[in-house]
């Protein structure tokens, strides 16, 4: 049959559903059209969603993720539907293998609608690594609103903004697609506010991210279960009479391997034992600097000031107050024009008068030291000021060096990030130098000062300690003899260990002592309470006590962990 | 940048539309027809990466985003149909014996030999490809979409190997023909557009296989479903039973009512339950492309004894070899056997020595 009767009689009628129109195109204007078929290709790629065995997300991620994360992603898709609880240990990265799953639901159109809720000192943490490792759009929510958008970001909230209203019933009205919470045993408690937030919340997906799915009581795992995959360890009542009471304690219940299988089947757990991650040593060395006498008389009479004007200030008084002690504690150029502000104009004009503190003398000594055996390093101080008098002596000293800080641009960081990673052997940056940039290619970090809240300093030790770093870290911490901070790093170094600590360890700790433990304002508060020194550190030894408590506590809680989900 | 994104500038481009690199975005000009059906400026820059988006007011645009899904599926609706002709071969036809050789290493001929029965003539055989995205659907929650793609030669049938996929891949193209003489390649389209039916079959086939495959999680979930829903119902008519027994005859008619409307609401979540989980497939054909390959017809007899049965075999200098053939009998393609009355694979010759 010739072409021009099959159109005639238009055989092709009888090809399958779909056909005909490519039929009759054939037919219309036989040659391909080489640029249609590299257009219909790449359509076919966008609108395809293949089975979980195929990962789509894969070449847009900003990183390479490790062999088992990419096997939880997969697991968590494909064998638990997901809906999972993510309870590898501390430092082996829920958050990239939650970030994985929901990348991959988004690009498969499963997640337009994802909500992750952490704790606020994580809230930009997750942004960071949203953005840049998966390229997902975000937002971040405030007094019960957020952006939305044809792109649908992320709604970011923060566990304590979101259990109280407006946002609360902001996020109870959406119908969710995923819903991620870091940090998930704080909902194990059904009758807390958080954890009568996460049973109302309605979604698909659902990830619960925790390294402690259980603390000592069973009735904690079944909690969190239930959450996930309600019915899978039965009834209240059925669980009780299978494995124990709510306060049957781990090492005591019953039927520990029917209990593994069922809390297999949504919890996937590794340990850094199973996984070959291995990161380079922290080498911690304190490095005490004796103020010069101007200096010190400074320091002696603001803080004395500040012991006394603290105790019976109003509640902004006392924030700027504290405040002020860390820019004291950084250099007397970031504590001067908080001195103006506060009322205290002599003293402000004392600290301006001092031109180099000691320890930038200690500083330009330790970059000739490191620069001429060819080590670049990373200088951070938590307060502009400090980083505009460093940049100056630094300069004045001959040594090239970049800045980078938040009132940068974009570019303006990537350059000062590109300059750091080619000629230039320092980087002074402040904390806004987190933001997940590679400076893997450091090795060296030098504080300058010393954050009061711990997870700060993590986070600072974070940008060079992580996978990828090829050499042990070094990390020198320099501080004034007398300071508020010589004694917060005593009780860090010899209470809790903290240089020494795996990355994500502290969290866990911190998270222990009280509810809404804040270190830094425990720190201000036994400061400001104290009569004098001894008492302040006595005081200081108080609160490093419990601090090793809840590290002991933090260990035997990952024993118990590994008893009830672990490996038979 | 985002596969997503490069495809939708594509896209517009071949709309009419400009793309141009501008710093971190990309400055792209739609035309009005194509600004309205996405409902953005005739104006804009885009880029795929949030921290640009947020940082510099451009728009994002990334995999997953409506307008790139829009475009896809018009793209994917339009088709991509047409006949890509193979350049004939700048070499002659192989020599007689050389011919010969090939064909009896090819195709075996239990109790028979290949000749060579004359003189080669030109052909071109069509070859067919379709591409494909099949939608599974495995529950009300569960689907996925994947890409498939099927070779057939449209003479014989049959599926291309992957070997004679990719060597078809590689070959040179024809030139452009010349739009005012006739179009050789038209003459094998009916025989093309005929073979579309058992390519349809074969991407069937095969997605039937990748239903089960993608669908072992999926009833995994669904038997899981099930059970827990019957423990939890078989538990609460245990109990109604239980109390049934020790209560007050009121009591008890209350109760008995109670485990009748519980039973029936445990047929009724069942039903539910496998509902939910009806495992099924669609296919969406976009691609339809007809390869003309050429070559020569080798007029071939096969040998038993005094007895010649004449053949016919396709060699396709593309592949560097002959097209595979069905049985001339019954459509098989297992090897051929000569018997003393007929030409026919081994599957559908009669059984020597046995009787029925």
């Amino acid at each position: 049959m010739s072409v021009g009767v099959l159109a005639a009689n238009r055989e092709w009628a009888q090809v399958p559903d779909g056909y005909a129109p490519l039929v009759e195109q054939l037919l219309r204007a036989p040659g391909v059209d080489p640029d249609r078929s590299v257009l219909v290709d790449e359509a076919s790629a966008v609108w395809s969603r293949p089975g979980f065995d195929t990962i789509l997300s894969q070449s847009r991620l900003g990183f390479t993720p490790f062999d088992y994360q990419l096997a939880t992603m997969q697991t968590v898709l494909r064998r638990m539907r997901g809906r999972a609880i993510l309870a590898d240990e501390v430092g082996l990265g829920k958050t990239i293998e939650a970030g994985l799953v929901l990348s991959e639901l988004r690009m498969r159109g499963l997640a337009d609608r994802a909500l992750v809720i952490t704790p606020a000192g994580l809230v930009d943490q997750w942004r960071e690594e949203l953005e840049r490792k998966f390229g997902l759009p975000t937002t971040i929510a405030a007094r019960g609103r957020w952006e939305d958008g044809d792109d649908r970001p992320v709604v970011l909230a923060s566990l304590a903004a979101a259990r109280r209203d407006p946002l609360r019933s902001a996020v109870l009205d959406q119908r969710w697609d995923a819903v991620i919470v870091d940090e998930a045993h704080r909902l194990r408690n059904p009758t807390s506010a958080s954890g009568k937030l996460a049973r109302a919340l309605r979604a698909r997906y659902l990830l619960l991210l925790t390294a402690t799915p259980v603390e000592n009581r069973l009735a904690d795992l079944y909690e969190l279960v239930n959450l996930v995959a309600p019915g899978l360890l039965g009834t209240i009542a059925q669980f009780r009479r299978t494995h124990g009471t709510a306060d049957t304690e781990v090492g005591a219940l019953r039927n520990v391997a029917a209990l593994r299988e069922r809390t297999r089947q949504i919890m996937v757990r590794h340990r850094r034992s199973e996984v070959a991650v291995l990161l380079p040593q922290r080498l911690a060395e304190t490095v005490l600097v004796s103020p010069c006498a101007d200096e010190q008389a400074v320091y002696t009479e603001l803080t004395t000031r500040i012991r006394e004007q603290a105790r019976d200030a109003a509640p902004s008084r006392r924030l700027a107050l504290r405040s002020l002690t860390r820019l004291a504690g950084s250099s007397p150029a970031a504590a001067a024009p908080t001195l103006n502000k506060i009322g205290w104009p002599d003293l402000a004009e004392r600290a301006r008068a001092i031109r180099r503190p000691r320890k930038f003398d200690e500083l330009l000594v330790r970059l000739h030291t490191h620069v001429e055996r060819g080590e670049k390093v990373l200088v951070f101080t938590a307060f502009r000021h400090t980083l505009d008098a460093l940049v100056a002596e630094v300069a004045a000293a001959g040594m090239p060096a970049a800045a980078y800080h938040g009132s940068l641009s974009r570019r303006e960081k990537d350059a000062a990030v590109a300059a750091f990673a080619g000629d230039v052997p320092v980087l002074l940056s402040t904390e806004s130098a987190g933001e997940g940039r590679n400076l893997q290619f450091c090795h060296v970090m030098i504080n300058m000062d010393l954050p009061w809240n711990p997870m700060q300093i993590e986070q600072r030790l974070g940008r060079l300690h992580r996978v990828g770093q090829q050499h042990d870290v070094l990390l020198a911490n320099l501080v004034s003899r007398g300071t508020i901070e010589q004694h917060i790093l005593h009780v860090l170094e010899t209470k809790i260990n903290l240089f020494e600590l795996v990355v994500g360890e502290l969290d866990m700790i911190l998270g222990r002592v009280t509810d809404d433990f804040d270190f830094e304002s425990s720190v201000f508060t036994a400061y400001v309470t104290a009569d004098d020194d001894a008492a302040f550190t006595a005081s200081l030894h108080d609160l490093g006590a419990e601090l090793a408590r809840a590290r002991t506590d933090y260990l035997h809680t990952r024993g118990a962990v590994d008893q009830l989900v672990g490996e038979d | 940048m985002d596969p997503g994104l490069r495809f939708w500038l594509r896209y517009v481009e071949h709309g009419g539309g400009l793309a141009e690199p501008t710093g971190d975005g990309t400055l792209v000009m739609l035309p009005e027809p194509l600004a309205d059906d996405f409902d953005l400026p005739t104006e804009l820059v885009v880029t795929s990466d949030p921290d640009v988006a947020r940082e510099d007011g451009t728009v994002l645009l990334t995999t997953g985003h409506p307008v790139l899904i829009s475009a896809a599926d018009a793209t994917l609706a339009d088709g991509d149909a047409g006949v890509l002709a193979l350049a004939e071969p700048i070499t002659p036809a192989p020599l007689a014996d050389q011919l010969q050789e090939r064909a009896r290493d090819q195709f075996p001929v239990d109790h028979g030999l290949i000749d060579i029965a004359g003189l080669p003539q030109r052909i071109t055989r069509p070859m067919l490809r379709v591409g494909a995205l099949v939608s599974y659907t495995f529950s009300a929650e569960e689907s996925y979409q994947e890409n498939v793609e099927c070779w057939v030669d449209a003479q014989s049938k049959l599926p291309l190997s992957d070997q004679a996929v990719s060597r078809l891949q590689r070959a040179p193209l024809a030139a452009r023909p010349d739009p005012k003489r006739p179009d050789p390649t038209r003459a094998i389209l009916p025989a093309a557009v005929a073979a579309i039916n058992e390519a349809h079959r074969l991407l069937d086939t095969v997605a039937d296989r990748r239903r089960h495959v993608l669908s072992e999680h999926a009833s995994d979930a669904h038997h899981q479903e099930r059970a827990r829903a019957r423990a939890y119902y078989d538990d609460t008519l245990r109990s109604l039973e239980r109390r049934r027994t020790a209560a007050p005859p009121d009591r008890a008619e209350l109760l008995a009512a109670r485990a009748i409307s519980t039973r029936k609401e445990r047929t009724r979540r069942l039903a539910e339950i496998d509902e939910k989980y009806q495992a099924r497939h669609d296919i969406r054909p976009f691609r339809l492309h007809v390869v003309a390959v050429p070559g020569w017809r080798v007029p071939l007899d096969v040998r038993r004894g005094p007895r010649r049965y004449p053949i016919e075999r396709d060699w396709l200098p593309a592949l560097g070899a002959y097209a595979e053939e069905r049985c001339p009998h019954c459509a098989e393609t297992a090897p051929l056997s000569a018997s003393k009355t007929r030409l026919g694979c081994l599957r559908c010759q009669p059984m020597q020595g046995v009787r029925g």
